[in-house]
């Protein structure tokens, strides 16, 4: 047996409504499921205060948010991201240590098998450094005073990517 | 889209029992855990579809041999603390453990905050324990409709255990019940009076009762009510454990263990034993029977004539009625 089921299979919609039952429109942006997020903050600070206020954010906007707590490890962020199948990581980091610490977290992710979960940072992170977290492979990275609707319009860019 | 909306039910078969492993991965089990999340995953987002894929998967045609364990309570008690230490005890033992979290969804946007995880920060490295947060997504029996079927995909990688915690709770949420083979309930030593302990609902279905944060304040008093309370009239049930814990201080730990292993052999060995879990089945097939027939009922709902509904809405038909209608109908067109 070799099949593929879609929500538009005839088997998959099973008499339910023509719109696939997992669609979701969050801020006014249709998302194909609800996005799951990993908020995560590596290395040493203890401020999460940002972490805290962005996951509250996207929950109201209706996203599920998966938060780790602080001081995580690259590999325990990766693990959490894989075992808890996310959509997309967001490291919030306020120590200075980003250029360090997110090209690590992406390393990490393609150990465990989540290559494709694209990463994205917020924090204390000066212009300068952002052109290399984009090259080290990082999706976007917010600076204090982000809006939120423009995380989430972000959000859904990296996951159609 | 990257999410994936299309699942090939035999390869996820292989995945999740390691007869194919996925593009890039050489360490099988790592493999499977990832194939086990991308699996909940998908039924989350398409439960109508679980019948499909669980029918499908040979293996869950082999009993299931891991033991699960809810564990309930009210919110705040201690509950995702508990079941990190309750993980250590298990780990020591060289028995792997799957954690199946849930936290309640916003009512207002639908989304989720999942931070149960944050009690278990010292398992996440071990690759003998799986963490899986589940956002209730509306359901109000304190599980999420998806957990069922987590358990039994969680089943497949053969874990010795699985531990389901549930929401914060109040009274009357006792699906758990329904899914764990023993549940134990947290409380803590102010939780209530005796007429808190006498009401009926979730107070009186769990197996072990565990008054939590005893190192804060005395739990003696509720101990003693929880005794007189949860006694069976009937000698030969299974007599719950009423335990003093602390989460903080580790009291009590051995003792919760040692309870949820003695209701294991009780459930295994004695004549009630298979009345319980009998009773079970019969819950979770209703339950199921609900879940297959929804779609279908939605539409016979969507078809009735606008003027039912408007009687409905008006109040001038009961609604028990025209779900009377729609079901003669809906058994008349599979005649």
């Amino acid at each position: 047996m070799n099949r593929y089921l879609t929500p538009s299979s005839p088997e998959g919609s099973s008499g339910g409504s023509p719109n696939s039952p997992g669609s979701v429109e969050i801020a006014g942006i249709k998302f194909a499921k609800t996005p799951r997020v990993l908020i995560a903050k590596p290395g040493l600070d203890g401020h999460d205060r940002g972490a805290k206020y962005i996951a509250k954010a996207l929950r109201d906007s209706g996203m599920e948010v998966i938060y780790t707590g602080i001081r995580q490890s690259p590999d325990e962020i990766a693990i959490t991201a894989v075992q808890e199948d996310v959509d997309i990581v967001g490291l919030s980091l306020l120590s200075g240590a980003h250029l360090e610490l997110f090209p690590r977290v992406l390393a990490a992710l393609k150990k465990q098998g989540g290559a494709s979960i694209p990463v994205i940072g917020g924090g204390i992170i000066p212009e300068d450094d952002v052109p290399e977290l984009l090259k080290a492979g990082v999706g976007a990275i917010f600076t204090p005073g982000t809006r939120i609707e423009d995380v989430i319009s972000e959000i859904k860019r990296l996951l159609e990517k | 889209m990257k999410i994936i909306r299309s699942v090939d039910i035999s390869q996820l078969t292989k995945l999740l029992t390691g007869e194919e492993l996925l593009e890039g991965m050489s360490d099988g089990w790592r493999s499977r855990v990832r194939a086990l999340s991308k699996a909940i995953t998908f039924l989350e987002s398409e439960p109508l579809l679980a019948m499909e894929v669980l029918s499908a998967i040979p293996a869950l045609k082999s009993p299931v041999t891991s033991r699960v364990i809810g564990v309930t309570g009210l919110p705040g008690a201690g509950k995702s603390s508990l079941t990190n230490l309750i993980v250590r005890e298990i780990r020591k033992k060289q028995k792997t453990v799957a954690v199946l979290a849930v936290d309640p969804s916003s009512p207002l946007s639908g989304g989720a905050v999942l931070g149960d995880r944050v009690r278990m920060q010292e398992h996440f490295k071990d690759a003998g324990v799986f963490i899986r947060s589940m956002s209730s997504r509306g359901a109000l029996g304190g599980v999420a409709r998806t957990t069922r079927s987590a358990i039994r995909l969680a089943g497949v990688l053969g874990f010795d255990y699985i531990i389901v915690e549930t929401v914060g709770i109040g009274q009357s949420e006792g699906e758990i019940v329904e899914l764990a083979d023993t549940t134990l309930l947290v409380l803590m030593p102010n939780s209530g009076d005796e007429i808190q302990l006498m009401k009926a609902g979730v107070l009186q279905l769990a197996d072990v009762y565990i008054v939590n944060k005893c190192d804060l304040a005395s739990p003696a008093r509720m101990i003693n009510e929880l005794h007189e309370n949860t006694a069976p009239d009937n000698p030969d049930a299974w007599t719950p454990a009423v335990i003093a814990a602390s989460s903080a201080t580790g009291e009590g730990l051995q003792d919760v263990m040692h309870s949820i292993e003695s209701h294991h052999v009780f459930e295994k060995t004695h004549p009630k034993g298979y009345e319980v879990r009998k009773q079970r089945a019969v819950k979770e097939i209703l339950r199921a029977l609900h879940h297959v027939v929804e779609p279908d009922f939605l539409a016979l709902i969507s078809e009735a004539e606008q003027n039912q509904l408007d009687e409905v809405i008006e109040g001038t038909r009961p609604a028990l009625a025209l779900a009377g209608e729609l079901s003669k109908k809906f058994l008349r067109s599979v005649k």
